[in-house]
């Protein structure tokens, strides 16, 4: 008995580990064609096989699925850019036949990227046409954020103003964000006939976004673009850094916690170009400055795997004086002083709630304040007042503040595949104070505007091929006291060789400049409607785009006759580009054309004119080549513009606008070269010795003419002295940044 | 009467008893069985890694690892020969960039699990740093300046964790050997690195028979190209 019972037992062991049973098959897409190294398993097991070059599979089941208790598998196929596919079956008898046809995935490296209309500098970013590092490495941009814009199609050769302007707009125009926030004053404050540069450090943004139309829902208040900035998280390590250049110094730290979940640095720098104007003289007289104090303060916390939370101050104080010679006498000059303050502060905050829901807060302060004076001055430099005109208007003093409180909160919510549902809103609380004295008037003002925005926007994937981000704004401004909707739409479609179309359609609103607000009746949005059309070729080394587009303005301001909204204007174009860093070993280059048709009724203009800022084609070359014997990049930058048109318009005697005199400045040639020399000057230090020149050929550069008030006189507006010259040496202790700087110049 | 209820009481105890007794050294086989196939067939793949130098030798052989990964959850080890298995293919196939990043991903994703398992293993720190390299030589002009800095950091990380492991001296010695004069690297620099790594590799003993023991050769090959 105790034996038969053994037998069973030990019998129904060893049954195990008999016949096998075999699996085999064939593994190809929807077109038939076989895909080989697909690996084809059985759950729970180590069982399986990899298909190859013919699609082709077969294996044994190492257990007889018959005989255990659970009897059926669970089989599983995997291949590389495909959807995973499994199934579970009974096997039968002793063998399966099993052909599978495998789906393409959808997969965020094959599918198609929204680009219309829209230039990317990230290092992340997949589609990228630039690094963050060109924005710094490229010659003759002196390393301002918005330099290395100004080399790509759809922007303009503007020397005698700050800002980016964008296909038939103005530089105010190209609004500008900082972790979603709207910036005020991004440029140091406006001084006549020559241009500002941002006011932030490119070191401060992994990524840059720079939209010349078309641009997201999320997005507002940029009638023609938007240059969207995301500030770097935590640093790889702690570093010391020091810079001395020909116009100044700096010097910061930058501290990472042990646990690496927070960082916290400082940065001081001091610029004044009076030694450097003592040594190259200028055609302008500078009386003092430009001169600049800069505190850049920030703190990054990890908070969690996925959150971060990051604060940004900047404080900077800076003047300027300048003495010109008055165009309406031939004996007086006239001076212009500036005073600036200026203090921005950015908090924001990211989580991931979980797998599906993230979100973005963030919150801003700012306040920008200007003392201008402006006085007539005889020989011996004494002020004079004279009472008739134009003379009774150039002695003022005048002031402007800014303020500008933000609140912002971005929910993203993704859904299947890659598609993701974007919306949030903002508000904003923005004072503007006006003083403005004369020896016999004074006339203040202050503006308060409470503006509201909501908006939601949506990616839908069709596919891999095809994808559309649909989106709206609703805004609302207590000052305008009136609402908007402004629709986006983008459509990608990709070829089957990775070719992209897209087309973008927007509508924008911007809000008159606070100089057109004071003493404005009823203010209203400027509008803006774009529709782009993009084609682009992109491989890992080069990319190649063209776009084309056309653009309706309508409610620009007007100044004259009198204020009103019935400004409207058009512009329409084609650009080009094209660049290529890897067919010649460490030669990196850009080309960029720009073709502009556009004109525009706005401010004091008679009727529809082409504006002073805009000129029909732009061109830039920009080269970077590295030789690695010589531990030296250089670069050279050469822009080339069609001149542009200028106007003398004056009052007639019924106070309308009557154009005078016009005409075209030459053609804008500027060469811009830069050298970048890599050492160690003691032993724990990498220094970098930076060497660059401005319009090396010396090309004369007119930007326009200024009128005497009775038109008879005019004068060219030049940069102030035909070279500049750049000198600088960097120096990093404790972190290595010259492999961020060499490979962003190869 | 009594004696056969009494008989077939006892029968039935020792019956149930033995019958325990033997499910349980059934299972105990079980789990032993377990294990030893889990051995055998790790070793299997891990000598195969020696003769392996194809794409489709590495895709195989990290198709088998996956699916033994897919059946150990819980060990670390077939994840790290997985991602390995990817990163290779990766290095080895290079004209195929989209290709590359594939594998690269995959890499990662598989890496990932492994670090999950086994945190702060200087091991997964090398195939980490592997990773980053291979994705910096799909385009050194994009991703080196970002890349570069990490990837050595987890080689320098792997060193805290293990001084006495031979493979991340090795992996920091073929960085800098590959690396241009001008950003810091070439042979003089790579030198010292491979000197460790060769002297690591002499005194260097794997856990087991199926733990990372590989590089000896790369070392060896290295340092005469860089010379001694």
């Amino acid at each position: 008995m105790r034996t038969f019972w053994l037998i069973i037992l030990l019998g129904g062991v060893l049954v195990q580990g008999q016949a096998q049973h075999i699996i085999s098959g064939m593994i190809t897409d929807h077109r038939n064609r076989p895909i080989p190294g697909a690996n084809i398993g059985i759950e729970n097991s180590y069982d399986g096989a990899t298909s190859g070059q013919d699609g082709f599979f077969s294996f044994p089941l190492s257990e007889n699925p018959a005989s255990t208790l659970k009897d059926s598998i669970t089989i599983q196929i995997t291949a590389a850019g495909y959807a995973p596919w499994s199934r579970t079956f009974h096997p039968r008898g002793d063998s399966t036949r099993l052909d599978v046809i495998l789906h393409k995935a959808v997969n965020e490296l094959e599918t198609v990227i929204i680009t219309a209309g829209s230039f990317v500098a990230s290092d992340e970013k997949r589609g990228a046409e630039l690094t963050a590092m060109d924005i710094v490495s490229t010659a003759g941009a002196d390393g301002d954020i918005t330099g290395a814009f100004k080399t790509l199609p759809g922007t303009q050769q503007v020397g005698e103003s700050g800002g980016l302007f964008v296909r038939g707009g103005t530089g105010k125009e190209t609004q500008q964000f900082i972790d979603g926030m709207i910036v005020n004053n991004p440029y140091f404050s406006d001084v006549p006939d020559l241009a500002q540069r941002n006011r932030f450090n490119p070191f401060l943004f992994k990524g840059t976004v720079f939209s010349s139309g078309g641009y997201s829902a999320l997005y507002g208040q940029g009638l023609s673009g938007a240059l969207i900035l995301e500030s770097v998280d935590l640093p790889e390590q702690s570093s010391a850094f020091l810079g001395i250049t020909s116009v100044g110094a700096d010097a910061g730290y930058e501290h990472l916690s042990e646990n690496k979940k927070a960082s916290i640095s400082g940065t001081y720098g001091y610029v004044n170009l009076q030694p450097y104007y003592s040594v190259v003289p200028q055609d302008r007289d500078f009386e003092a400055g430009p001169e600049a104090h800069n505190v850049d303060l920030n703190f990054r916390v990890k908070t969690s795997e996925t959150g971060m939370l990051k604060f940004y101050g900047n404080f900077s104080t800076s003047r300027i004086g300048l003495r010109d010679t008055d165009l309406d006498s031939v004996l007086l000059r006239h001076q212009f002083d500036l005073d600036n303050r200026y203090l921005y502060t950015n908090l924001n905050y990211r989580e991931y709630l979980n797998d599906d829901w993230k979100i973005l807060a963030g919150a801003s302060y700012s306040t920008n304040d200007n003392d201008i004076n402006r006085a007539l001055l005889n020989q011996q430099g004494q002020p004079v007042t004279l009472s008739r005109p134009p003379f009774d208007t150039k002695n003022f003093t005048a002031g402007n503040r800014s303020d500008l409180t933000q609140g912002r909160l971005v929910v993203e919510r993704f859904l299947s595949g890659q598609n993701s549902l974007r919306f949030g809103g903002e508000y904003l609380y923005g004072r503007e104070e006006n003083r403005f004295r004369t020896h016999e008037e004074s006339l203040d003002g202050t503006f308060d505007d409470h503006f509201k925005a909501l908006f939601a926007e949506v990616d839908v994937y069709l596919g891999t091929r095809l994808a559309a981000r649909l989106g709206a704004r609703f805004e609302h401004s207590s000052l305008l006291d009136k609402s908007n909707i402004a629709p986006r739409a983008s459509l990608a479609y990709q070829f089957p060789n990775k070719d992209q179309l897209s087309a973008a359609y927007g509508i924008y609103f911007q809000k008159p400049e606070p100089e057109y607000l004071f003493g404005n009746p009823a203010p209203q949005y400027a509008r803006a409607s774009h529709y782009i059309l993009n084609y682009q070729k992109v491989s890992d080394y080069r990319i190649f785009r063209v776009e084309a587009f056309y653009k309706e303005y309508d409610r620009l301001v007007k100044t004259a006759p009198a204020y009103s909204a019935q400004g409207s204007g058009e512009a329409r174009g084609i650009e080009l580009f094209w660049r290529d860093r890897g067919t010649i070993p460490n030669l990196d280059y850009w080309l960029s054309y720009s073709y502009l048709d556009t004109e525009r009724d706005y401010l004091n203009y008679p009727h529809s004119l082409q504006p002073e800022f805009a000129t029909p084609h732009t061109a830039s070359l920009v080269v970077k080549k590295t030789v690695p014997s010589l531990q030296t990049t250089f670069g050279a930058t050469y822009s080339f513009a069609t001149g542009r048109p200028y106007y003398h318009i004056h009052e007639n005697d019924e106070g309308h606008p009557v154009l005078s005199d016009r005409g075209k400045t030459i053609n804008y040639n500027s060469l811009g070269i830069g050298i970048s020399h890599l050492t160690s000057l003691f032993k724990s230090d990498f220094s970098v010795i930076v060497l660059g020149v401005n319009n090396v050929l010396g090309s004369r550069q007119v930007y326009g003419y200024n009128y005497s008030y009775d038109g008879s006189r005019k004068s060219a507006i030049t940069p102030p002295a035909e070279r500049f010259f750049f000198l600088g040496l960097f120096m990093s202790f404790g972190v290595d940044r010259t492999d961020d700087f060499i490979d962003s110049t190869l | 009467m009594k004696r056969t209820i009494l008989f077939s009481v006892v029968f039935s105890v020792f019956t149930g008893m033995l019958l325990t007794v033997l499910i349980l050294i059934a299972s105990l086989n079980a789990v032993r069985g377990q294990d030893t196939r889990y051995q055998q067939a790790m070793e299997k793949a891990v000598a195969a890694l020696d003769t392996t130098q194809s794409v489709m030798g590495f895709q195989e052989l990290g198709n088998t690892f996956s699916r033994i990964a897919n059946a150990e959850k819980d060990r670390w080890l077939p994840y790290y020969y997985a991602a390995y298995s990817q990163v290779m293919q990766a290095f080895l196939d290079q004209k195929n960039k989209d290709r590359m990043r594939e594998k690269a991903d995959e890499a990662e994703s598989l890496i990932t699990r492994a670090d999950e398992l086994s945190p702060d293993n200087a091991e997964i720190r090398c195939i980490q740093s592997l990773i980053l390299s291979a994705r910096i030589s799909i385009n050194p002009a994009v991703n080196g300046a970002v890349l570069g800095p990490r990837s050595g950091e987890l080689l320098e990380e792997a060193i805290r964790l293990a001084p006495e492991n031979p493979r991340p001296h090795l992996l920091l010695g073929q960085a800098l050997f590959y690396t241009p004069e001008m950003f810091g690297g070439g042979a003089e620099k790579a030198r010292p690195h491979l000197k460790d790594a060769l002297e690591k590799f002499e005194a260097f003993e794997p856990e087991s028979s199926i733990h990372p023991d590989w590089g000896r050769e790369l070392a060896q090959e290295l340092m005469k190209q860089v010379g001694e």
